[in-house]
């Protein structure tokens, strides 16, 4: 069965205010459906300026300048007159940092709901035990619901930040670099609710951990100093990929 | 564990092999022991599929092995699954080997009502099908097991050159005959090895221990 493309990348630079360098150069590559995608390179690639591309993130700073197209569903969300706050609740965010807000689990969760409007109480309690289960917390957080969130462990807080963007239920989430600020067993569980979440979302990950990516992406973005080398299925990339360059990155040679 | 489900997938894959290698050996033999042609038809449907496996499988088992960094267990189990992998597409030629010369050896008259060789099949087959057995559970007893038997199978082996010896300096009109049967009861002794080839590296995954080209404790 062919892929279903999500996001369409055709020919991106990016310019950071203030630079003529472009951070990004004619990138044009797809994010299929339900699928995980992972980008990888060595630092200053431009994986995580590509990734805070998909929802605009470099917006919040004034001078920073896009050209080309990122299509969402067919349409250009780099468009003057797409609407902003629609990009962002189709597409949600991970940090590397959790980061919890300064209130209770329940609160943290609920809040993205609220701002929608939604107002409801069982409707509200519905949907956070839905978003708390997707995100493999609800077992442990489920009797301390309006605990602060602080109290919780860092692999239990980035799964709360999770939890929270789901909430919205979007079609697309962006993990940046997800699991770097945590300890072994806390990524794992995270790469396995990545590997679970496909079946609802499509996911974009950020990671400097090669051997994550090859783990949990069904598909990989090779990048080097703001251009994409190579983009195939993880399978490919890892055991035999096209390009030399890329062959070397992953054997270590260089990165 | 992201690795377990691709390690099942592997697993499954290379027992289904298996059983299409063991169909395919069991009526190779078959057809020379009924004289009867009809069990090669078979025989020829399951070779490409075997082969055609044998090659997806050695993919996806390199695959795995790039992408998930297996350790200790894991990664004996995977570099095993590779020698399995072989080893059972092996079985398969030599199943192949005996249908060609099935067809030659039932264009004559049966040469006699054989017994040997339907026994040394029997334990050969019940090796096979042991050390695929104890590949699903990683069963190192029952693997153990599996080599004793060997001896056996070489036995009967020695045995049938020696009598078909005798029957082809009675009758030279035999001999074209004769040296086939030799030719098969010699690819089943191969098959019986790779049986123990399959229980030692069944072993290796389980305890580490490599056992190949010693002698069984």
């Amino acid at each position: 069965m062919p892929e279903k493309e999500k996001i369409k990348v055709n020919d991106l630079y990016f310019w950071y205010a203030g630079s003529e360098k472009p951070a990004l150069k004619g990138i044009t590559m797809p994010v299929y459906e339900n699928r995980v995608t992972a980008l990888i390179g060595p630092s200053g690639c431009g994986k995580t300026t590509l990734l805070r591309s998909f929802n605009r993130m470099h917006d919040l700073y004034p001078g920073n300048r896009y050209k080309g197209e990122i299509l969402l569903d067919g349409e250009n969300i780099l468009s003057d007159d797409y609407d902003l706050i629609k990009l962002r609740t189709k597409v949600g965010m991970v940090f590397q940092k959790p980061t919890p807000f300064p209130m209770s689990i329940f609160d943290n969760v609920a809040y993205g709901l609220k701002l929608r409007g939604i107002k409801d109480r069982s409707e509200l309690e519905g949907r956070v035990e839905k978003a708390l289960k997707q995100a493999a917390l609800w077992e442990e957080v489920k009797d301390r619901l309006n605990k602060p969130a602080t109290g919780l462990s860092g692999g239990q807080q980035q799964r709360l930040v999770i939890a929270r963007a789901l909430a919205v239920e979007p079609e697309v989430l962006l993990f940046d670099e997800p699991t770097s600020a945590l300890d072994p067993i806390s990524t794992s569980k995270i790469e396995e609710l990545v590997v679970e979440l496909r079946e609802t979302v499509t996911i974009i990950i950020v990671t400097h951990n090669m051997q994550q990516a090859a783990r949990v992406s069904d598909y990989t973005a090779f990048m080097y100093l703001g251009e994409l080398i190579e983009f195939d299925k993880t399978d490919v990339i890892f055991t035999s990929p096209s390009k030399k360059l890329t062959d070397d990155y992953i054997s270590g040679k260089f990165g | 564990m992201l690795i377990k489900p691709r390690l099942e997938e592997i697993r499954d894959r290379l027992i289904k092999m298996a059983e299409m290698a063991d169909t395919m050996l069991e009526n190779a033999v078959k057809s020379i022991i009924e004289h009867d042609k009809s069990y090669l038809k078979i025989v020829e449907e399951l070779e490409e599929e075997v082969d055609k496996m044998e090659v997806e499988n050695e993919s996806l088992i390199i695959t795995t092995i790039a992408r998930y960094q297996p350790e200790a267990k894991y990664l004996r189990i995977l570099v095993m699954d590779l020698f399995v992998n072989r080893d059972i597409e092996r079985i398969g030629d030599h199943a192949e080997n005996i249908k060609e010369q099935a067809e030659r050896i039932i264009e004559k008259p049966k040469l006699k009502e054989y017994v040997d060789l339907p026994k040394m099949t029997e334990i050969t087959l019940g090796m096979v099908k042991d050390a695929v057995k104890s590949l699903e559970t990683l069963d190192t007893e029952l693997a153990r097991d599996v080599i004793q038997r060997d001896d056996e199978v070489d036995r009967l082996n020695e045995q049938i050159i020696k009598e078909l010896y005798r029957y082809m300096v009675e009758d030279p009109e035999k001999i074209k005959v004769g040296i086939r049967l030799i030719t098969v009861a010699s690819n089943i002794e191969r098959v019986a090895d790779i049986a123990t080839n399959l229980a030692e590296e069944v072993i290796y995954m389980k305890e580490g221990k490599m056992l190949r080209h010693q002698e069984i404790e």
